[in-house]
Order: structure tokens, then C-alpha cells, then sequence
């Protein structure tokens, strides 16, 4: 009878059964994923004092970081290089995504893994790269000085360049994917009707194409945006001592204080940034953005 | 007129692609050729002299602790966390229930959270709240986190394929029982995917930076932040050996999970 089509009410084991292929791993995040975060957060209201944090609730953490003028600059500074690289990583994404989905060729698909191969590249590697090229005695102040344009290096790392072009290529092929999405589930048929009716390629693209392509360039920009405001290792190692974001925060006075209590106030706020970024995203698209992107 | 314009703005749009193109290889071609370098500071591209003696280098027990590190770090949390995150994808793949989105939000977190707090809190709830040290259980635990999403992401991709659903209902018509329809229908259609998620979790642990860099201890460093520690007093051809190795390691994951499922293929889907 069981077998019957939904008229038997389903058993409770029956019932239970996603619950239970979900519980191990739910106990696994909930102890080492889940605690960790809540501990923090909780971490971040406690008194420190004299070197010790107390069992006192304070809201002082908090405090400190946003009436201090050092703490905000960081976090301003964070917010505008995150707005730069999400709005490059947009505006260079967005010829290739274009070009990959409209291209009829057998090279189409040896294209796209090109590249999403950088996703699968070590940040490191890729960083040190960006060192290579950028250095003061780097290639392209060898070439600037060689052919006489300036006298001295151009300074392009140790600063927010540096930091913004390491950032714009570590996080480009997500830009490109997110706007490949949008133009794949656009109708052909609309372009076609737009040609039909005497508009150029040009008019095509900027009245039907772009506007209909917004959602994966809102989507893309905000998930670069994300992803930049929490960037360690782009601004760790190209913008050296001389750039603090962030995440360079969190880890300097976790590792660098034992004011732990603070130090959890400072990652609290920047994941609350995070995540008011990613729940925009998912209401901006409609969808919940995690995950998928 | 409209011909030649046309023509024009397809050009621009070839010539602005193959930029980015350029743009986004850049950085590694630059890595390959500088462990190449025979010159001992500076990098110059054309190099004047080539050698490998950087890999020669490279290949000390200075590098090579923390790579194998890396590897059994990656391996190890991967084959850990495997059954328990397959579990988990079937649930999401094929039940409905209150909370499914949260649940899912929830599974996928460890990915959207800034890494660096993720990393930042397991330091502070290990140390303070558990009495760990920075040791191989920290790390390993703390990878099963950084692997564990993406495993589940691959397994529903590959639970959704329509004919699946379609071929178990067949196994069951024929009377095959539940466990007989997993393992003789249903593990071998979601292999290639689960391989492919095993493949992706072992590159993102093995590439993992902000965890990592709350979890070692000295004489217990991972490749990248070997290489970062390294970076802090200047720099040499071999660290883009060093560099070279890891890419290496990583296209050989990459080539045999095209083998043995196709790879490429669900780094698309996910998008």
C-alpha cells in the first residue's frame, strides 16, 4: 500500500529521515563552526581589564571602535576600495562575459575554464605575481625607467593600487560568471526582434542587452563587494605596513594583543558589514545569494 | 557604412577580451618565468640567464615540510568530512521541510562569512573555551570547516541530474530494495560529483590562507603561509618556485578528477 501515489500519510521515521541525514553534519558545524562565532560574539561584551578579560558586560568594545577616528577610517577605507574593485571587476568582466556567451566556437568552453582557473590558483601565487610586476624594481618600473617616461619608480605596491589591482584580479572571474548567468538566461529572441525593428548592434545592446543583464551585474558587484571588504591576504601582503583594512584588523589584534574582547568587536562589525551586504544581494536578486552565486 | 561599423565594435570587444585575458594570466606567467630566472634578486622579464636552480632549491626540507603538511591537511579533512557532508546533500537534494533555505544558508555560511573571523573565532573558542593549542587536530578541524560546503554544493549538482530520479524509480519497480538502489544506482551516478567536490574541497584547503593563519604553530606551517612568513624579509626566485610546485600539485588534483569524473563540467554548473 506504501507503494500507492501520496496516499499514504508518510511514516514519522519517513518524516524525520532529512533531519537525520542532516544530523551529523549539523552537530559538526554546531561545535566547531557555530560555537566558535557565538563565543566570539559573546567574547565581544565582556569588560577587559588590567590584562584580563573579566566576566563583566560592557558595551565599551563597541564603543571604542565607533567613536575612534583610526577604527572608522579603516573601516570608510575598507568600504571605498571595496566600491572601486567591485566596480572594475564590473566593468572588465563584463566584455568577456558578453563575448564568452554570444561566441559559437569549440573554444568556448576551453575559454571559460580559463578563466575560472585562477579561482583554482593559490592567492599566493598570484599575489607574489603581482609583486613581481609592481616592486619598485619590478617589471613595470623597468620599463618605465628604461624608456625614460620617469625618472623614479612609481610606487604601485605597498598602497591601496597595489591592494586594488591584486584585489580586481584575484576576484574578477566571479564578476564574469555572475553577468555569464544574467546574458544565458536572456532570451536571443529579444536582441533579434530589437535588430529586426532597424536598431544597430550599439542601440541593441545598450537599450535591450545591458538593462536586461542588470540582475547578474547587481549580483556580481555585490559579491565581489563582499568578498573584497573581507579580503586577509591581497592587503596583507601587497599594501604591507601601509595599508589597514578590516580584515588586516582582525588580525593584527588577535594575534598582535590579548585584548581578545576587543579584537572580537572588530571582527564582529566586520562581519556584520558582511553580511548586510550579502542579505542586500538577496534582496536585490530575490534569492538567497549564498552559496549559488 | 553599417557593415564597417559593425565590424569595428566587434573588433573593440575582441581586443578589450583578450586584455582581461592578458590581465588575468599575467600574474602566472610572470611566476613561471621568474623560477626560471637565473639571477639571484632581480626579476627581469625577458630573463637574461635561465636555470633550475631555484627548483633545486625549492625542493628542501625548508619547503617541503610544510607542502607535505598542506597535502595530508587537505587530503585528511576532505576524507573526514566526505560521508557526513554526502548525508547532509541528500537531504537538501531531495526533501522538502521547514527551515530548508536557513539550513542551506546555514551549510553554505563558511563560505560567505569573511574567512578571517571564521578563522579568528576557532582560534579564540579552541584556546580559551576547549584549552587547544595550535596543533594538527586545530588545523584539521578547522580545514573539515573550510572543505565541508563545498563538497555539499558538488553533491546536489549531481543529485539534480534528472535521470537519476528517473533510474531509481526503475531500480525499485524491479524490486531492488533501498540499499540496493543506492549503491548499484544512485552512488555510481553521483561519483564523478562527489569526486569533483572532494577535488575542489582538497584545492580550497590546500590553498586555504585565513584559517590557517589563526590554527598553526611554529614548526607546524602550511605551504601558503610558509610562503607568506617568507615574503616578510624580501623576496627570491625561489619563492616562485615554491609557487610553480603548488600550481603543479593543484593541475595534477585538477587532472585526476577530469579523469575520473569530469571536473570542468561542474565548475560551470555552479554558476
Amino acid at each position: 500500500m506504501e507503494e500507492g501515489h501520496g496516499v499514504a500519510r508518510p511514516t514519522l521515521t519517513e518524516r524525520l529521515r532529512p533531519a537525520i541525514l542532516l544530523g551529523p553534519l549539523g552537530i559538526h558545524y554546531l561545535l566547531f563552526f557555530f560555537m566558535p562565532l557565538v563565543y566570539m560574539l559573546g567574547s565581544s561584551f565582556l569588560k577587559f581589564e588590567s590584562g584580563f578579560a573579566t566576566e563583566e558586560l560592557t558595551l565599551y568594545n563597541y564603543q571604542r571602535f565607533l567613536f575612534d577616528s583610526f577604527y572608522l577610517r579603516v573601516l570608510v577605507n575598507t568600504l571605498a576600495m571595496s566600491l572601486v574593485v567591485s566596480s572594475l571587476t564590473t566593468v572588465l568582466g563584463y566584455p568577456v562575459a558578453y563575448f564568452l556567451v554570444r561566441m559559437r566556437s569549440r573554444w568556448r568552453s576551453t575559454l571559460v575554464a580559463m578563466v575560472y582557473s585562477p579561482l583554482l590558483t593559490s592567492v599566493v601565487a598570484r599575489t607574489y605575481g603581482w609583486l613581481i610586476i609592481l616592486d619598485d624594481t619590478g617589471i613595470v618600473n623597468q620599463i618605465l625607467l628604461g624608456l625614460g617616461i620617469v625618472d623614479e619608480p612609481v610606487r604601485l605596491v605597498f598602497n591601496f593600487t597595489g591592494v586594488t589591482i591584486g584585489l580586481t584580479h584575484v576576484l574578477l572571474p566571479y564578476s564574469v560568471f555572475c553577468i555569464m548567468t544574467a546574458l544565458q538566461n536572456m532570451s536571443p529572441t529579444l536582441e533579434y526582434a530589437s535588430m529586426n525593428l532597424g536598431a544597430g548592434k550599439l542601440r541593441t545592446f545598450v537599450k535591450v542587452t545591458l538593462p536586461l543583464s542588470m540582475s547578474g551585474v547587481v549580483t556580481g558587484f555585490l559579491f565581489v563587494f563582499s568578498m573584497a571588504v573581507s579580503a586577509w591576504s591581497t592587503p596583507a601582503i601587497l599594501g604591507g605596513q601601509n595599508v589597514e583594512v578590516m580584515a588586516t584588523l582582525v588580525y593584527s589584534f588577535f594575534l598582535g594583543s590579548v585584548n581578545w574582547p576587543f579584537a572580537s568587536a572588530i571582527a564582529t562589525i566586520s562581519m556584520a558589514v558582511s553580511m548586510t551586504i550579502v542579505l542586500l544581494s538577496g534582496l536585490v536578486t530575490g534569492k538567497s545569494s549564498v552559496g549559488g552565486f | 557604412m553599417e557593415l564597417s561599423r559593425e565590424y569595428l565594435l566587434s573588433a573593440v570587444l575582441r581586443v578589450a577580451v583578450a586584455l582581461v585575458f592578458a590581465f588575468l594570466f599575467l600574474p602566472i606567467v610572470v611566476i613561471l618565468v621568474a623560477s626560471l630566472s637565473g639571477e639571484q634578486y632581480i626579476i627581469r622579464i625577458p630573463p637574461t640567464s635561465i636555470s633550475l636552480r631555484w627548483f633545486l632549491e625549492a625542493f628542501d626540507r625548508y619547503w617541503m615540510e610544510p607542502l607535505q603538511l598542506s597535502l595530508v591537511i587537505g587530503i585528511v579533512s576532505v576524507i573526514l568530512v566526505l560521508p557526513i557532508s554526502v548525508l547532509a546533500s541528500f537531504s537538501l537534494a531531495r526533501y522538502e521541510f521547514k527551515g530548508k533555505q536557513i539550513t542551506s544558508s546555514a551549510i553554505y555560511s563558511p563560505i560567505t562569512l569573511p574567512a578571517i573571523v571564521v578563522g579568528a573565532a576557532m582560534l579564540q573558542f579552541f584556546t580559551l573555551a576547549l584549552g587547544l593549542r595550535g596543533s594538527f587536530t586545530t588545523l584539521l578541524i578547522g580545514h573539515t570547516i573550510v572543505v565541508a560546503p563545498y563538497v555539499v554544493q558538488y553533491v546536489i549538482v549531481s543529485l539534480q541530474q534528472h535521470r537519476i530520479r528517473n533510474l531509481e524509480w526503475a531500480a525499485m519497480n524491479l524490486g531492488a530494495g533501498r540499499a540496493e538502489v543506492f549503491w548499484k544506482v544512485t552512488f555510481p551516478l553521483i561519483k564523478p560529483g562527489i569526486f569533483a567536490g572532494a577535488t575542489f574541497g582538497f584545492i580550497t584547503s590546500f590553498n586555504n590562507i585565513p584559517v590557517s593563519l589563526f590554527l598553526i604553530r611554529p614548526g607546524m606551517v602550511t605551504i601558503p603561509i610558509k610562503i607568506i612568513q617568507y615574503l616578510e624579509y624580501g623576496y627570491s626566485p625561489v619563492l616562485a618556485a615554491v609557487c610553480v610546485v603548488t600550481l603543479f600539485i593543484v593541475a595534477v588534483a585538477i587532472a585526476i578528477a577530469e579523469r575520473v569524473g569530469q571536473f570542468t563540467k561542474f565548475l560551470q554548473v555552479q554558476f
